[in-house]
């Protein structure tokens, strides 16, 4: 390579004209490549809401439609805690639930029965009212 | 061809709409980036169907990294800067003593039939002259003065320190400038 010494500087102001047509000359992909890049994109297009005017396979199952609907892991997990909640409570029953809140409200305080379904309230209240008639 | 509102949106919107599923988002980033993928690939590698090759790979990574983009970290561009550059590094560092007088032909059809044919000569010298770079020169070189990055980005899309970038880009510009003195005469400089 002729690279001058550092003493003899090379002309570098002309390698801007050069550069300045390389700009107003630039090299322009294909359609057939665009093309490509775009089978490719529609390929691993992840499943989801489709842009408008576009079709594609809507969420199957029911995982799926929930994470549609509801959107993301975290919801699914919100959905899940809750779900195992519901579960702790129907097995272990309010005994339970007076041991877990003695815990922090003090062993003297007693929750009492707790009425999951309360029909019976509604009909002793309902009878009740019917004797005052 | 219309490509409706998404006009508007920024490359990383359009990224969150296409991992949303949004089809009409990718074929607006292709519009957008597969030029500029191409551009740099083909910049950087001085050959068609190696660029093409190369320029597809990267959209190809683009896509896959898209479900994982996290917001307001880095452009997109940029992010895309970097991968061609990247891959076509590795590429040259593969081909080295690859024949260096095949500086590829400039397409025709721009107004000015003088002015492009002096444009295509001198873009394909600087072609050949940037072929015969080392490839880190010619990786900021070409970002710095035909892509037009600022030190700053490109000290990111190479991941250097912005010093190290000023130092790659006077270096290479240098190298250019002795390689090309040359030319001057025969590209039209002569009587400047």
């Amino acid at each position: 390579m002729t690279e001058n010494e550092r003493s003899g500087r090379p002309d570098l102001d002309h390698v801007e004209d050069f550069f300045a047509a390389a700009r107003r000359a630039p090299p322009e992909p294909s359609p057939a490549l665009l093309a490509r890049m775009l089978e490719d994109a529609h390929g691993l297009c992840p499943a989801g809401v489709q842009g408008a005017g576009t079709a594609g396979p809507a969420p199957s199952g029911l995982l799926a439609i929930l994470r549609a609907i509801f959107g993301g892991w975290q919801t699914e997990g919100g959905m899940v805690m809750a779900a195992a909640a519901g579960v702790w409570i129907g097995f272990s029953g309010v005994g339970g639930i007076t041991d877990a809140a003695s815990g922090y409200l003090g062993a003297t305080e007693v929750l009492g029965t707790v009425e999951l379904m309360p029909e019976s309230d509604v009909l002793a209240f309902a009878t009740e009212l019917e004797g005052q008639e | 061809m219309a490509f409706d509102a998404q006009n508007d949106a920024s490359d990383e919107a359009l990224l969150v709409l296409y991992a949303n599923g949004d089809r009409g988002a990718a074929r607006s980033l292709v519009v957008r980036l597969g030029p500029l993928a191409y551009r740099v690939a083909m910049r950087m590698l001085g050959d068609a169907a190696e660029a093409e090759d190369l320029a597809q790979e990267a959209m190809l990574r683009l896509w896959k990294v898209a479900p994982e983009w996290r917001q307001g970290e880095a452009q997109v561009s940029t992010w895309l800067y970097r991968v061609v550059t990247n891959l076509a590094t590795d590429r040259l560092r593969r081909r080295r003593g690859v024949a260096l007088d095949e500086a590829p032909e400039p397409e025709d059809g721009r107004p000015g039939v003088l002015e492009t044919m002096i444009d295509a000569d001198r873009a394909a010298a600087l072609q050949g002259a940037l072929d015969r770079l080392p490839a880190r020169q010619r990786q900021a070189v070409v970002l710095r003065h035909l892509e037009g990055l600022s030190n700053p980005e490109i000290a990111v899309a190479m991941d250097i320190g912005v010093e190290a970038v000023e130092s790659l880009t006077a270096r290479g510009k240098r190298a250019l400038a002795a390689d090309l003195a040359g030319q001057k005469e025969e590209l039209g400089f002569g009587h400047d």
